[in-house]
C-alpha cells in the first residue's frame, strides 16, 4: 500500500515577519498594542462594553483619578508600551496570545466584548516595529516574560515546534495597579526610524489615538504619549432645541448596530470644516472608519448623493457591538470596513435613511438661488455641540428640524450671471453713470424693465 | 428638487385613458394579492395626489385602504393641494416635504404601497427615492416607480427636446449623468435612439432597486409590473413587492402570473396600454364579443387583428367616459 501523494501548506516565518506587516501602517500597529492594553483591562475588570460605553455617568471621576494608563514612549533606539491594565496571564501565554490566529473555540470562550479578534495584532506591530522585542507581564495570578531575537526565531523554521517564543515564569503582581503589560522593542527597522523622526508624526499618532479611543478615554482609561495625557477628539455631533439629531437601532445575527446622525456644531469662525464631516464607524466602541465621504459609507450609491462640499455640516456614527468581534465588520488592520459583511450591508441601507433627512435640511441650506442667511442657516449657527452617549439614550428618532423662532422671511432673493462686458460698458456709457458697478446696472435694468412693463 | 410639476395644470387626471387603464389594472392585481392572503386592506398608501387624488380614490373605494399619504412638495398650491384631498379621516397630506423625504418615517411594521408617481423625465433624486425605498420598505410592501421616457432636457438655445429634433449623444450624455452605473457602460449612442428610451429607464430604476435591496436578507424586490403607456407623453410604470421566498412562492402559485398586465422579470417584455380609438358604438358591439376566441375579428366593421388584440387585452379596464350635465 503506497502513501497517499500531500502538498506542504506550512506556514513560513519569513512571511510573517517580513511580508505580512507591509499592509499595515506603522500608526495602526500602534493601535493594536494600544487594543491589547484595552483588552487586558475589560478582562481584568470584567467590563461590559455594551453597557458601559454609551452610559452617561455624571459622577465620572476626573481624568487624573482613573487608574488605568497605557504609556507609549519611543526613540531611534527603541519603542516601549507598557501598561497596568491588569496584564496577560501565563497560561493564555503558554496557549492562545502568541499564535497566528485564534482557534475556533477560543471566539466562543469570549463573554464580553472586546477588541481584540484576529489573535495577529500583536505579533505583527512588534515584527512591524523592531527585531528584538522584550515583553513582561504580570496578572494578579501569575506572570511571564519574554525575549527573542527575530533574526535568529526566523531561522529556525523547519517544524512546527519551531513556532515558539521562549517563557520565563514571574511573580505574580502584588496589587491590581502594578498587574499589566511591558513590551520593549529594539533594534527598530529603518522604516520606523525614518518614519518616528518626521516632526508631525508624534501629532499624527497623537490625533489617531484620541479619535480611535474617544469613547474609552477619560472614562476607562489614560493613554499617555512621551510625557502628556492624550485628550479625546469627540465626534462633533450638533443639537439644538430646534435641531434633533437621528438615532435608531438595530440588531442582526448577534451585532447591536447604533446610529446617530446630526449636523455638525459650526467652528469658532462659523464654519464647517469638511475634514469633521461624514461617516465615522466604531466597532466596540474603537473607531475604524473616520470623517468617510466615500461610497464605503454609501455616498454616491443607491440612496445618498455623492458627498459635496455642501453636506460638509453632516456628521453621524455607526456603532457596531457584539460579544463576539468576529461578527463585526472590521479588517485585521482595524482601519477601514468589510464592505461584504452581512450586517454592514444592512446597517448601510439603515444608514442612508438616518442620514436623509439631514441631506435634504442642508440641501434647503444651498438652494439654487441662494438667500443671503437663509433661515436654515440661521438654525444651524445655533446648534451647540453635544455629547454622543446623551444622544444614544434618547428613543429612535428620525432628525428634524423644528423652528421655534419666528424668523422673517426673505422676500428678495440674490441674482448672479455672467453679462458681456462690453454690454455693461454700452449700457453706462447710454445712461450716462460711468460711476456704477455692473451689479449696479444690472439692478438699473431690472428697476428700468420694472418700470417700463408697467409691472413695479 | 422640484416643485410640484404642472401637468396637473394640462391634463385632467381622469381622462388619461392610458392611465386609468394602468390604475385599473394595478387595483385588479391588488385584488389578487388580497385573495391569497396579502393584507391590501391593511397597507399604507403613499402616493403623489396631486390636487386630483385619483388614485386615492381608487384605492380607498375598490380595495378598502384606508391609511394613506398624499405627498407633494408645493410651495404655490399648498391650500389647493390640502382642500382637494378626498376623505379627510384617511388621506394625510404632506406639502412640505419630498416624497424621498418620507420614505425614512413610512411604517416598518406593516406592508406599504409606495407609488413614486413622478411626471417628470428621470432624475439622480428618483433613483435614490428609489433605492431608499427598497432598502427600508418592510418585506410584502410593493413599490411602483412611474417615469417620463420623452428625450430628456433641452437642446441648445434651450429648445425642447422631443423626438423630432431627437439627439441621441445628448440623450446618452443625459443618462449616464443621472443614472451612472445603473446604465451599462461603453454603450454608444446607437443604443440610445428614442425608441431605446423606456428600456433604459426601466433599467435605470430596475438599477436603483436593486441597489437598494443589496444588503438585505428578509426579502428582496421581485418585479411584477412593467408597463407602457402614453397619453400624450410616453410613460413606463415599474414595480413590484419586496418579497420574501415565501411570497414569491404564494405569487407563482396564484393566477397573478396569468394576468396580461403582470411581467415577473426584470428584462420582461412591457405590457403595453394601447388604447384603441373605437366609437362607443364599435366598443359595444366588441365587448359582446369578449373575451374573445382565438382569432376571432368583427365581421360588422374593418379592425385590423393588433387592434382587436390590444382591445382584449384591456377592455375589462377600459373607463368609459360620458357628459354629465350637473
Amino acid at each position: 500500500m503506497t502513501s497517499p501523494i500531500v502538498a506542504r501548506a506550512y506556514p513560513r516565518k519569513h512571511f510573517f515577519v517580513e511580508m505580512f506587516t507591509r499592509d499595515i501602517s506603522l500608526v495602526d500597529c500602534i493601535l493594536d498594542l494600544v487594543d491589547n492594553a484595552i483588552d487586558g483591562l475589560i478582562r481584568s475588570q470584567k467590563i461590559d462594553l455594551g453597557a458601559s460605553l454609551l452610559s452617561q455617568n455624571d459622577n465620572q471621576p476626573p481624568s487624573s483619578a482613573i487608574p488605568s494608563i497605557i504609556s507609549i514612549t519611543y526613540s531611534d533606539k527603541e519603542f516601549t508600551i507598557e501598561d497596568n491594565c491588569g496584564g496577560l496571564g501565563l497560561n493564555e501565554a503558554e496557549t492562545e496570545a502568541f499564535n497566528f490566529g485564534h482557534s475556533q473555540d477560543y471566539h466562543q470562550e469570549i463573554e464580553n466584548h472586546q477588541l481584540g479578534v484576529y489573535g495577529v495584532g500583536l505579533k505583527r506591530a512588534i515584527f512591524k516595529i523592531g527585531r528584538h522585542f522584550k515583553m513582561v507581564s504580570r496578572t494578579l495570578n501569575d506572570g511571564f516574560e519574554t525575549m527573542v531575537d527575530l533574526d535568529e526565531w526566523v531561522k529556525m523554521d523547519k517544524k512546527l515546534e519551531d513556532w515558539t517564543f521562549p517563557l520565563r515564569e514571574l511573580s505574580s503582581a502584588n496589587k491590581s495597579s502594578q498587574a499589566g503589560t511591558k513590551i520593549t522593542i529594539k533594534g527598530l527597522r529603518g522604516e520606523v526610524r525614518t518614519a518616528i523622526s518626521d516632526p508631525t508624526f508624534e501629532s499624527r499618532l497623537n490625533k489617531s489615538i484620541a479619535q480611535t479611543y474617544a469613547l474609552f478615554l477619560k472614562r476607562h482609561v489614560r493613554i499617555r504619549l512621551g510625557d502628556h495625557d492624550i485628550e479625546p477628539t469627540p465626534i462633533p455631533f450638533g443639537a439644538s432645541d430646534e435641531v434633533k439629531p437621528s438615532r435608531a437601532k438595530l440588531t442582526e445575527d448577534g451585532v447591536t448596530v447604533l446610529l446617530v446622525a446630526s449636523i455638525t456644531s459650526l467652528t469658532a469662525n462659523s464654519q464647517w470644516t469638511q475634514n469633521q464631516a461624514g461617516w465615522y464607524v466604531a466597532c466596540n466602541g474603537r473607531l475604524i472608519v473616520t470623517a468617510d465621504k466615500t461610497e464605503l459609507t454609501g455616498w454616491g450609491t443607491g440612496a445618498l448623493p455623492a458627498f459635496h462640499s455642501k453636506y460638509r455640516g453632516f456628521v453621524g456614527l455607526a456603532l457596531f457591538q457584539s460579544n463576539d468581534p468576529l461578527k463585526l465588520p472590521w479588517k485585521t488592520t482595524k482601519r477601514g470596513l468589510n464592505e461584504e459583511s452581512v450586517v454592514y450591508q444592512r446597517a448601510r441601507n439603515q444608514m442612508n435613511a438616518t442620514a436623509r433627512p439631514i441631506i435634504s435640511f442642508l440641501n434647503k441650506m444651498y438652494p439654487k438661488d441662494p438667500v443671503p442667511e437663509s433661515w436654515a442657516r440661521q438654525i444651524a449657527s445655533d446648534v451647540a455641540q453635544v455629547d454622543v452617549r446623551m444622544l444614544a439614550q434618547k428613543p429612535d428618532s428620525t432628525f428634524s428640524v423644528n423652528p421655534k423662532k419666528k424668523r422673517q422671511a426673505r422676500t428678495s432673493v440674490k441674482i448672479q450671471f455672467d453679462a458681456d462686458r462690453a454690454d455693461i460698458e454700452k449700457i453706462k456709457k447710454h445712461i450716462r453713470r460711468p460711476d456704477l458697478s455692473a451689479g449696479q446696472v444690472g439692478k438699473y435694468v431690472l428697476d428700468e424693465y420694472m418700470k417700463s412693463e408697467g409691472l413695479s | 428638487m422640484i416643485d410640484l410639476t404642472e401637468s396637473y395644470l394640462a391634463v385632467q387626471y381622469s381622462l388619461r385613458p392610458a392611465k386609468q387603464v394602468e390604475r385599473r389594472m394595478l387595483v385588479d392585481a391588488l385584488c389578487l394579492l388580497a385573495e391569497i392572503g396579502f393584507p391590501v386592506r391593511d397597507y399604507q398608501y403613499t402616493g403623489m395626489g396631486s390636487i386630483h387624488f385619483v388614485d386615492f380614490a381608487m384605492f380607498h373605494k375598490f380595495l378598502g385602504i384606508k391609511s394613506m399619504l398624499s405627498v407633494e412638495l408645493s410651495n404655490t398650491i399648498k391650500n389647493r393641494v390640502q382642500f382637494n384631498a378626498p376623505y379627510k379621516n384617511a388621506v394625510n397630506v404632506v406639502t412640505d416635504k419630498s416624497i424621498g423625504d418620507v420614505i425614512p418615517d413610512l411604517p416598518r411594521t406593516q406592508p406599504n404601497l409606495l407609488w413614486l408617481d413622478y411626471d417628470n423625465v428621470l432624475s439622480d433624486y428618483m433613483l435614490r427615492d428609489l433605492s431608499l425605498a427598497a432598502s427600508l420598505l418592510p418585506a410584502g410592501s410593493l413599490l411602483l416607480v412611474t417615469v417620463d421616457t420623452e428625450p430628456p432636457g433641452k437642446l441648445d438655445g434651450n429648445r425642447k427636446h422631443t423626438q423630432h429634433n431627437y439627439d441621441a449623444a445628448y440623450a446618452r450624455q443625459y443618462y449616464e449623468q443621472v443614472a451612472g452605473d445603473y446604465v451599462k457602460p461603453n454603450r454608444g449612442d446607437i443604443d440610445f435612439g428614442y425608441n431605446d428610451l423606456p428600456r433604459i429607464n426601466i433599467r435605470a430604476v430596475s438599477g436603483a432597486i436593486r441597489a437598494g435591496d443589496y444588503g438585505r436578507s428578509d426579502a428582496k424586490f421581485h418585479p411584477l409590473f412593467n408597463f407602457q403607456y402614453a397619453d400624450g407623453h410616453r410613460m413606463v410604470t415599474f414595480g413590484g413587492m419586496i418579497a420574501t421566498h415565501k411570497d414569491i412562492r404564494r405569487i407563482r402559485k396564484s393566477g397573478l402570473g396569468t394576468a396580461v398586465y403582470t411581467r415577473f422579470g426584470y428584462e420582461s417584455d412591457p405590457c403595453r396600454i394601447c388604447i384603441p380609438c373605437l366609437t362607443r358604438k364599435e366598443q359595444m358591439y366588441l365587448d359582446e364579443h369578449m373575451p374573445k376566441k382565438e382569432g376571432w375579428r368583427p365581421d360588422a366593421f374593418e379592425l385590423s387583428e393588433k387592434e382587436v388584440e390590444e382591445y382584449a387585452n384591456i377592455y375589462r379596464f377600459f373607463p368609459a367616459y360620458a357628459e354629465l350635465f350637473l
